[in-house]
């Protein structure tokens, strides 16, 4: 067995990928006099102004805050209605499945521009307008679906005789579920949290628009003032780069199972 | 087996909130592009808003311009993914680490990559103009050349992440068996890839293709921060304009029209591709 070669084309094309993430770092630490005056790969004079910024004034720091809120109720509710729901559809036979099944999927087709509109008007009328709720079940039409197709793949791995023992043991449909399926499927359920969260957590043009002075996320606030000044590169970059972390975690716990997400479960 | 009732009750949830976040803002957006409205009264008026859309020459070489740039998103993201991919070693530490940082650019929002690649694309003081004119280039986003190159380089720089792990997925779920039934028919590296990946990789590319187009067709944030749809109207896309009538109330009908009929181009494109990876072959 020979031994095997760098595999370079891949790494080539990752380090092609670092570089502007390098550049996002780098102009953190600078003054925007030096992001647009000057060309330094590093600042001699690196400044945390920036981040001090952001950890001081209560707008920049909670727009964090928002964000996670919002995301997180969308990702449990997402899961929570997507598990019951790739159930029916891998282990029910009904008329209509296929269709019903594809046409979940067209909804993740939709951009969020063009719902923006209507659900501004929806929320506003029942009340719900700049609340963390209005962001999350808005961002539930394009993960619900995600949510159901990579379970349903997931669900699709058992065997259905798993379930069978289970009747046959006296577990109620719950009981099942919470006894069975849910510890059998858990790294599934773990990667697909993970994608909810990376599309919610990106998503700002919802996320600005349904929100106002009470809970603007942080990805509002930079369009906002991205619309109102040319630049402020630095607080921007630094912003970013503390808005990766979470889903930098995030990654890392799921690391293990992340390609099975991209497959949408569909390996088999 | 579990019952019809039990079925449909464990479906109802998912059925109802899709309804609530997704056919009813869908159906409001329909009903806008064919009224018309003062204050909030609403008048129906057919499909005025979209030939008003239609017959305008702006809208056509908006859609136009949508097009062409999805395209060459596309052209440029789709293969280069998939070398990429075919290249990537099945399993190991070394491919863990790389497909984490693949989800870097994944992770980045719309806004945070136009602001990035606006600063790397500055005049005389980004890398990428720096390098550029090292390279004898007058990098320019004055050009249309060099505003349509940025486009696409910062497409491609977050998004082919999207078809490399899409494409690896595919490949990983190919039993190791089949390989080893290739070299032992002396399969060529052509035939391998013809006939043992393709069959297994057509449908995730397709997957893939679907929501490149419809991000890509839609795109937003990365002209309006870097080039201001500008030279002239060189990168003002589809979204743009829709974006900027439904800001005034006033121009609802015609911003919804323009939102449905994208929404159907996507769709179009969607089925028949859709239609094209899911074709039986008529092979063993």
């Amino acid at each position: 067995m020979k031994t095997k070669p760098w595999p370079m084309v891949p790494l080539t094309f990752v380090c092609l990928l670092l570089l502007p993430i390098y550049w996002l770092i780098a102009m953190a630490f600078k003054t925007d006099a030096e992001t647009t005056k000057q060309l330094t790969l590093w600042s001699p004079h690196p400044t945390f102004d920036n981040f001090v910024a952001i950890f001081t004034e209560r707008d920049w720091w909670m727009g964090y805050v928002h964000a996670g809120i919002y995301v997180l109720m969308n990702v449990v509710l997402s899961i929570g209605i997507a598990i019951p729901a790739a159930y029916a559809f891998s282990r029910g036979r009904f008329p209509f499945q296929k269709p019903l099944f594809f046409s979940f999927l067209l909804f993740r087709l939709i951009a969020p521009v063009i719902l923006v509109v209507p659900f501004t008007e929806i929320f506003y009328d029942i009340g719900l307008f700049d609340t963390h709720a209005a962001v999350a079940l808005a961002h539930c039409y394009f993960n619900l679906p995600v949510a159901v197709w990579i379970l349903e793949g997931a669900i699709s791995e058992v065997p259905f005789e798993v379930d069978q023992s289970a009747w046959v043991d006296g577990y109620s449909l719950f009981a099942f579920f919470r006894r069975v399926m849910l510890p059998t499927i858990a790294p599934s359920i773990a990667v697909t949290a993970f994608f909810c969260f990376m599309f919610s957590w990106v998503e700002y043009v919802l996320a600005g628009a349904l929100t106002a002075v009470h809970t603007k996320p942080i990805n509002g606030i930079i369009s906002r003032i991205g619309d109102i000044a040319e630049g402020d590169f630095g607080m921007l970059a630094a912003v970013s780069i503390i808005g990766f972390i979470p889903g930098l975690i995030f990654m890392l716990m799921v690391r293990r199972h992340l390609v099975e997400g991209f497959s949408l479960g569909r390996v088999r | 087996m579990i019952s019809r009732a039990q079925t449909f009750g464990l479906l109802a949830p998912a059925v109802l909130l899709l309804i609530a976040t997704g056919v009813i803002p869908l159906a409001l957006v329909f009903f806008y592009s064919t009224h018309e409205n003062f204050g909030s009264e609403f008048f129906f008026v057919g499909v005025q808003w979209y030939q008003e859309a239609l017959l305008s020459p702006d809208f056509q070489f908006n859609v136009l311009r949508s097009l062409l740039f999805s395209g060459l998103a596309l052209g440029v993201e789709m293969p280069l993914g998939l070398f990429i991919a075919l290249r990537l070693p099945r399993e190991g530490r070394l491919t863990s680490v790389l497909v984490v940082l693949m989800v870097l650019p994944l992770l980045t929002p719309n806004i945070v990559v136009a602001y990035l690649f606006k600063a790397l694309s500055l005049p005389l003081y980004g890398p990428l103009t720096w390098m550029a004119s090292w390279l004898g280039w007058d990098f320019n986003l004055n050009h249309v050349f060099s505003a349509w190159f940025l486009l696409i380089v910062m497409d491609c720089w977050h998004w082919t992440s999207l078809i490399v792990l899409f494409a690896h997925a595919g490949l990983k779920a190919i039993p190791e068996e089949y390989y080893r039934a290739a070299a032992v028919d002396a399969a060529t590296p052509w035939g391998v890839f013809r006939f043992v990946q393709w069959p297994r990789l057509k449908l995730m590319l397709g997957i893939a293709a679907i929501l490149r187009f419809m991000d890509s067709f839609m795109i937003y944030a990365e002209p309006l921060v870097t080039t201001h749809g500008g030279p002239k109207n060189a990168t003002t896309f589809v979204a743009r304009a829709f974006v900027q009538t439904k800001k005034t109330q006033f121009e609802l009908g015609y911003g919804s029209a323009v939102s449905v009929f994208c929404f159907m181009i996507v769709l179009v494109f969607a089925f028949a591709l859709f239609k094209l990876t899911t074709r039986q072959e008529h092979r063993a």
